[in-house]
């Protein structure tokens, strides 16, 4: 599985098709820093919740780098397709994983008053990893094999941000509005019900995807 | 190796590509799948290197080690030779040294020696199908699945890799290929059974046989030899000093015999289907 990763992720490097997801982030994160004030954690809500689209970006692109019939040959030498689907969903984990530590130490530069002591740092942590982890999962329904088409996979990682954003009820909107209310506490307990609730979407979605591959 | 009424489609409704195969291979054998174009060959290969699962019945008896070298080999792979082959070795769990030894060994047998350190994307076609080979046979494969990797090669890779095939096959692994339009090659290589696809089903082995039809040349005068009424002669053309025949394979060396004896001579001798 390692030696599986590792390729992937390779190929995803030399591709070079990480460098925009990984410059939208970057702005958005210069503009969420502008200025300088107010505490770290609503912060840590936008751009938690802005690595929700970047990381589903990320893991469709992914998924998508190698060549059809390169994926056969490795899919061959690795016995079989659900081997590759799971390393390329965990490569894409990795891959977000500078995103997350970006952010948090973005947050700690730019704010150094706010973000201190480590319930803070773990806070931010977790929460981005959270988010990171949503975005892989909406990715893996946005891309192969369960998607080909680019612009549906635009399309639908586009709606599903906006729509979790603006219905109340989302648990990605419920999560931003505990952030911006308890700016300084209720991190772990005020969030958990819509954390457990985004993370089981999240493995259904991942099954999804892997239980699609296993019979492609 | 077993296949239990395999089917595949690749659309939730879409049409069948390959209805109830039941075939199996034995360890040591060499299989020929023949077929026309769109038959379902490709994803009978597939289903047969693990690299697709069948929609129905079941296939038992897979082996671990497996080469697979596709149809056509993508040209924009962005890896050096090298490396490419280096990651696919340690997919396969073996130690990088053996990989780099085996693969330089076998580019050097296939006649592309000093393409290590290319970029995969400023290859050829015919050479890129040989890494495709070199990353199938790395492993020294139990179960080697070809589809159409004749075409393409230089004359002395495919030699070289008809030699590899022996070699798999006679180490005791299976091997199934597809070979389109080269009958003489697929002869060469003696296939130990044959299979073949019409629109996505398995033909009765009786009927399909490898060669079944000869055409025969002759020159000399067509009066002497009255050829029509010899049995296995299925189509004559005639001209003041030739002959074409179609002649049912069986039956060849004997029209030819004949043909001799009477003062014919033999131009050409060739199989037609």
């Amino acid at each position: 599985m390692s030696a599986l990763c590792r390729y992937q992720l390779a190929g995803f490097l030399r591709s070079q098709r990480w460098v925009p997801p990984l410059l939208v982030y970057v702005l958005l994160l210069a503009l969420v820093y502008a200025d300088a004030s107010g505490p770290a954690v609503p912060s840590y809500g936008v751009t938690a919740v802005a690595l929700f689209p970047v990381a589903a970006w990320v893991t469709r692109t992914l998924l998508s780098t190698e060549d059809p019939i390169a994926r056969q040959i490795t899919a061959a030498a690795a016995r079989g397709q659900l081997r590759v689907q799971a390393a390329l969903l965990t490569s894409a984990v990795i891959a977000a994983l500078p995103l997350v530590v970006l952010a948090v130490g973005w947050a700690a530069l730019a704010n150094p008053a706010a973000v201190h002591g480590w319930r803070t740092w773990l806070g931010g942590l977790g929460i981005h990893l959270v988010f990171a982890l949503a975005g892989t999962g909406l990715g893996a329904l946005a891309g192969p094999p369960i998607l080909h088409r680019l612009g549906a996979a635009v399309l639908g990682i586009t709606t599903v941000t906006l729509l979790s954003i603006i219905i109340p009820a989302s648990p990605v909107a419920w999560a931003l509005r505990v952030l911006e209310h308890n700016p300084r506490h209720g991190f772990t307990t005020a969030i958990t019900p819509s954390i457990a609730f985004l993370l089981s979407i999240t493995a259904v979605a991942i099954f999804a995807s892997l239980a699609t591959a296993r019979r492609s | 190796m077993l296949l239990n009424g395999v089917s595949k489609r690749y659309q939730l409704r879409g049409p069948l590509v390959l209805r109830d195969i039941e075939c199996s291979m034995q360890p040591g054998t060499l299989t020929h799948v023949q077929g026309d174009n769109g038959c379902g060959k490709s994803t009978l290969l597939r289903i047969l290197a693990g690299v697709t699962v069948p929609t129905r019945g079941r296939i038992t008896g897979l082996p671990a080690r497996v080469g697979y070298v596709p149809e056509r080999f993508p040209p924009g792979l962005r890896f050096t030779v090298r490396q490419y082959l280096g990651h696919l070795g340690r997919i396969r769990a073996l130690p990088d040294r053996l990989t780099a030894a085996r693969s330089g060994e076998l580019l050097d047998l296939l006649g592309a020696p000093q393409i290590a350190d290319t970029p995969m994307w400023e290859l050829s076609k015919g050479t890129s199908q040989k890494v495709a080979i070199a990353q199938a046979l790395v492993a020294d494969p139990a179960w080697l699945i070809l589809d159409e990797a004749f075409t393409g090669l230089d004359r002395s890779a495919q030699l070289a890799l008809m030699e590899q095939v022996r070699a798999c096959r006679n180490a005791g692994g299976a091997v199934v290929f597809t070979d389109h339009g080269q009958r003489a090659r697929a002869r060469a290589l003696a296939p130990d059974s044959s299979l073949v696809l019409v629109a996505g089903a398995l033909q009765p082995q009786e009927t399909a046989p490898l060669e079944r039809v000869m055409l025969v040349v002759l020159a000399g005068q067509p009066e002497s030899f009255d050829v029509a009424g010899h049995p296995g002669v299925r189509h004559i053309e005639t001209t003041s000093n030739s002959i074409l025949l179609h002649v049912d394979a069986e039956d060849c060396d004997a029209v030819l015999a004949k043909a001799l004896q009477n003062g014919l001579s033999v131009r050409c001798v060739e199989s037609v289907g």
